[in-house]
């Protein structure tokens, strides 16, 4: 034990105790006596099968649960109980490097769940077989061999609980390292950001029942296998994610280039459900609208600014880039993807955007949205740094967050309501309209609230710039 | 302002002449909307022990992060046995042990399981991680608590444990911040040699602490930051090797005195005040036998000669009288 990853063996420690290695199986056992009563209740007319029907649902639904509601918040809290404990710096400050760091805490703080995880599993997996064997349940109701469907199952929930709660950890971290108040906030976001992306995969994929088939890249691909190896890849990508973040935590210096790959990767991974050009156009708004997560987790940080800023004027650009917001890296790989988009878009035959897309102008699209559309990004992004340089820093995010909803929502509406629809580029890309319908071209309204946004941060950056620091202090 | 290494500056030892322990260059830090630390380089040379003092929000606790590569500074390096600190941050902490001020304890884990991670996370393995628990326990004292949940102990236990946790690893460099703070009389002077302990065992220790007659017990430096700009660093009287202040008294005046002194080699600061001259001049009793027999040959009256000795609060209270001079 002594050669152990030093973090997975302080969780061993603390979390299994021989008490509560002997209360997990007797939960689950109970829970096995409850769905065996109702198994065998007057009128249900296979009770065997439904026993083992609900043996299966209980192994792989309690997994799903346990992972959803308990392991997500003990990732969420491993690094951010470390910190209101006052015990991070002395783990930032061993000489355990970022990788042993990410699995020791990803695997070790939810040790307890996973050894419960791993009960459930080996509940449905044995109740599937006997199912099968017994009744030929699984054959009937999923149109797959055994093995099949044990192979899609057991990869899938493992994948599934790697995502969520690597992606929780990685939330409550890059959140928790703006070092504000409200930690039990963080962590309760994280959760719920997690869960509802959750619930979306699950409703995504949910029809299992038939022989489901999903064309991705006009590739015809057995649905259940493509789900399981899209939420693996996505996996890897939040474990990716988590080292990066916990390099970043342990002072080691980092590229700001794994998000804008991912984004990046999303893109295309969403491209292939949308055929012809519209793929394209796709891809593109999916790396820009990727943006804004780095941006709102992390937020923008003056002394980081300020070290970019110094290093630019000094032409150090191996430094400016170190110090190079997320967000920044993504939103000049995003201008690419949208040039790439709107020249597929205007060489499209017949200037008509693919099958995914109604026929539009092509003229029109690339400049009334996707243009208007970068732009507006833009300008949202550059009100997120002139809200986190207000006085009120803390609340920059709730600040932004009201603007977004007034600017995209309530001011649109109005618009809409009042029949002023040529109004409505002036806030939302607007795509369904042809160009000639406009005075002026969409895109000149977005550019120049990116103007008017630009002199706004310039003028709430005069409270950070190096010359007041450097003004003497006494 | 005299550095440890430079002539007439600080200690002339063995290990003098070897790498500084630890060298601050033109470090800068900043907050979003103040610069906590201004500019400042210093050398700490291997094996000394350097009490780093200043007022409220000098800047202490922030270099004392800067240099356990826990911060990272806008400007300037710092540089671990001549590693840049911040370049590979993993290694530095291989020869660093760090105490913050505000420690914390994995409370429900035994001292010895406290200390088995500490030891485990710095790389110790198998034996050697057993060899490290059992030294440091030794050391800190810790024996008849090692069965004992973190969260049990008291005060002084728990600075101790932390203290254990921070030198398991046995690191050539050891910072402390506020070390002392909560601890009672005695614990405080236990405390005390197991610095100076550490010291002979061939760490080099930084000590930032606001209780001036404790950091005097051990001392062989002082720092001395206020807001965020290092205002002194000289090696502390009497500390081995480093020059000391003495008083010269004659029996009758003598008009050349000043001028007698000042062309003794190693003599500066000359200051004649009646029938007593201060002046500063190389530590060691060869020196004064010298100087004796020389003054005398020249019939120098010479009633006595004493050595004066210049303390950390001294030079604390100096340099705060010479800000206040300060326009």
């Amino acid at each position: 034990m002594s050669t152990m990853n030093p973090e997975l063996r302080r969780y061993l420690w603390l979390e299994l105790s021989p008490a509560r290695l002997i209360a997990m199986p007797l939960v689950i056992g109970a829970l096995m006596l409850l769905v065996g009563a109702w198994a065998f209740q007057a009128g249900q007319p296979m009770g065997g099968a439904d026993l083992l029907e609900g043996f299966t649902a209980l192994g792989s639904t309690g997994f799903a649960l346990l992972v959803l509601f308990w392991g997500a918040r003990l990732s969420a809290n491993a690094v951010i109980r470390e910190i209101a404990d006052r015990t991070w710096d002395q783990q930032r400050l061993s000489s355990t490097g970022a990788w042993a760091m990410t699995w020791g805490k990803l695997i070790g703080s939810t040790i307890f769940v996973w050894y419960g995880c791993l009960l459930l599993l080996v509940l449905a997996c044995v109740s599937m077989i006997l199912w099968q064997v017994f009744h030929g349940g699984v054959g009937l109701m999923f149109h797959a061999p055994l093995w099949v469907v044990l192979a899609q199952m057991i990869l899938g929930l493992l994948a599934f609980a790697v995502l969520v709660l690597a992606s929780v950890m990685l939330i409550a971290m890059t959140a928790v390292a703006r070092r504000e108040t409200g930690r039990q906030l963080d962590v309760s976001i994280a959760q719920i950001v997690v869960i509802l992306a959750a619930l979306m995969l699950f409703s995504s994929f949910s029809d299992r029942s038939q022989d489901a088939r999903i064309l991705w890249y006009g590739l015809d691909l057995d649905a259940m296998w493509f789900a399981v190896a899209s939420v693996a890849a996505f996996a890897a990508w939040a474990v990716v994610g988590l080292w990066r973040r916990m390099r970043v935590e342990l002072q080691v210096r980092n590229w700001p280039v794994l998000w804008p790959v991912f984004a990046v990767f999303t893109g295309i991974w969403c491209a292939g459900f949308v055929d012809g050009v519209g793929s394209v156009v796709i891809a593109a708004v999916v790396v820009l609208l990727a943006g804004y997560v780095p941006a709102v987790l992390e937020q923008p940080d003056p002394v980081r600014l300020r070290r970019l800023l110094a290093a630019m004027r000094q032409r150090d650009m191996g430094t400016a880039l170190r110090f190079m917001p997320l967000w920044l890296v993504n939103h000049v790989v995003a201008l690419v993807a949208v040039l790439i988009a709107s020249a597929a878009l205007l060489s499209a035959d017949g200037n008509t955007a693919g099958q995914g897309i109604e026929r539009i102008d092509g003229l029109a699209f690339a400049a009334g949205t996707l243009f208007a559309f970068y732009l507006f990004v833009t300008r949202d992004l550059l009100l997120l740094v002139f809200a986190a340089l207000g006085k009120g820093g803390r609340r920059a995010f709730a600040t932004w967050l009201l603007w977004m909803a007034v600017l995209y929502g309530l001011v649109p509406m109005i618009l809409a309501a009042t029949g002023l629809y040529a109004s409505l580029p002036v806030f939302v890309p607007v795509w369904n309209i042809s160009l000639i319908d406009f005075a002026v071209p969409p895109v000149v309204w977005p550019l120049l609230e990116v103007a008017a946004a630009l002199i706004l941060v310039r003028w709430r950056w005069r409270r950070f710039a190096t010359a007041r620091l450097d003004a003497p202090a006494r | 302002m005299p550095f440890p290494g430079d002539p007439g500056g600080g200690m002339a030892t063995d290990a003098g002449q070897s790498a500084p322990a630890i060298a601050v260059e033109q470090l800068i830090f900043d907050y979003p909307t103040l610069r906590a630390l201004h500019d400042v380089s210093f050398i700490v040379e291997p094996r000394s022990v350097t009490a780093l003092v200043g007022p409220n929000g000098a800047g202490k606790t922030t270099l004392l992060r800067c240099m356990a590569a826990l911060e990272t500074p806008f400007a300037g390096r710092v540089l671990i046995e001549g590693e840049d600190a911040h370049d590979n941050p993993r290694a530095s902490h291989r020869r660093l042990g760090y105490l913050s001020d505000f420690f914390g304890l994995y409370e429900e884990l035994s001292v010895t399981r406290c200390l088995r991670h500490a030891a485990a996370m710095h790389g110790l393995r198998g034996e050697d991680e057993r060899v490290a628990v059992e030294r440091v326990i030794g050391q800190l004292d810790l024996a008849d608590l090692a069965q004992r949940p973190a969260g049990e102990l008291s005060r002084g236990q728990r600075q101790r444990l932390a203290i254990a946790q921070a030198i398991v690893h046995q690191p050539a460099i050891v910072l402390l911040d506020e070390p002392a703070s909560g601890l009672d009389p005695l614990a405080r002077h236990k405390l005390s040699d197991l610095l100076l302990g550490l010291r002979d065992e061939g760490m080099t220790l930084i000590v930032s602490s606001h209780i001036l007659a404790e950091l005097e017990d051990y001392s062989s430096h002082v720092l001395v930051m206020d807001q965020g700009r290092l205002v002194e660093h000289r090696a502390i009287a009497g500390a081995d090797g480093a020059a000391v202040t003495l008083a010269l008294e004659v029996a009758a005046p003598c008009v050349d005195l000043a001028a007698r002194l000042a062309a003794v080699a190693g003599i500066e600061d000359v200051v004649v005040e009646g029938l007593t001259a201060v002046f500063r001049a190389p530590a060691g009793a060869s020196f004064r036998h010298d100087l004796l027999r020389r003054l005398i040959g020249e019939g120098v009256p010479v009633a006595g000669l004493a050595e004066r000795r210049l303390g950390l609060r001294d030079i604390y209270r100096e340099v705060a009288r010479g800000d206040e001079g300060q326009p």
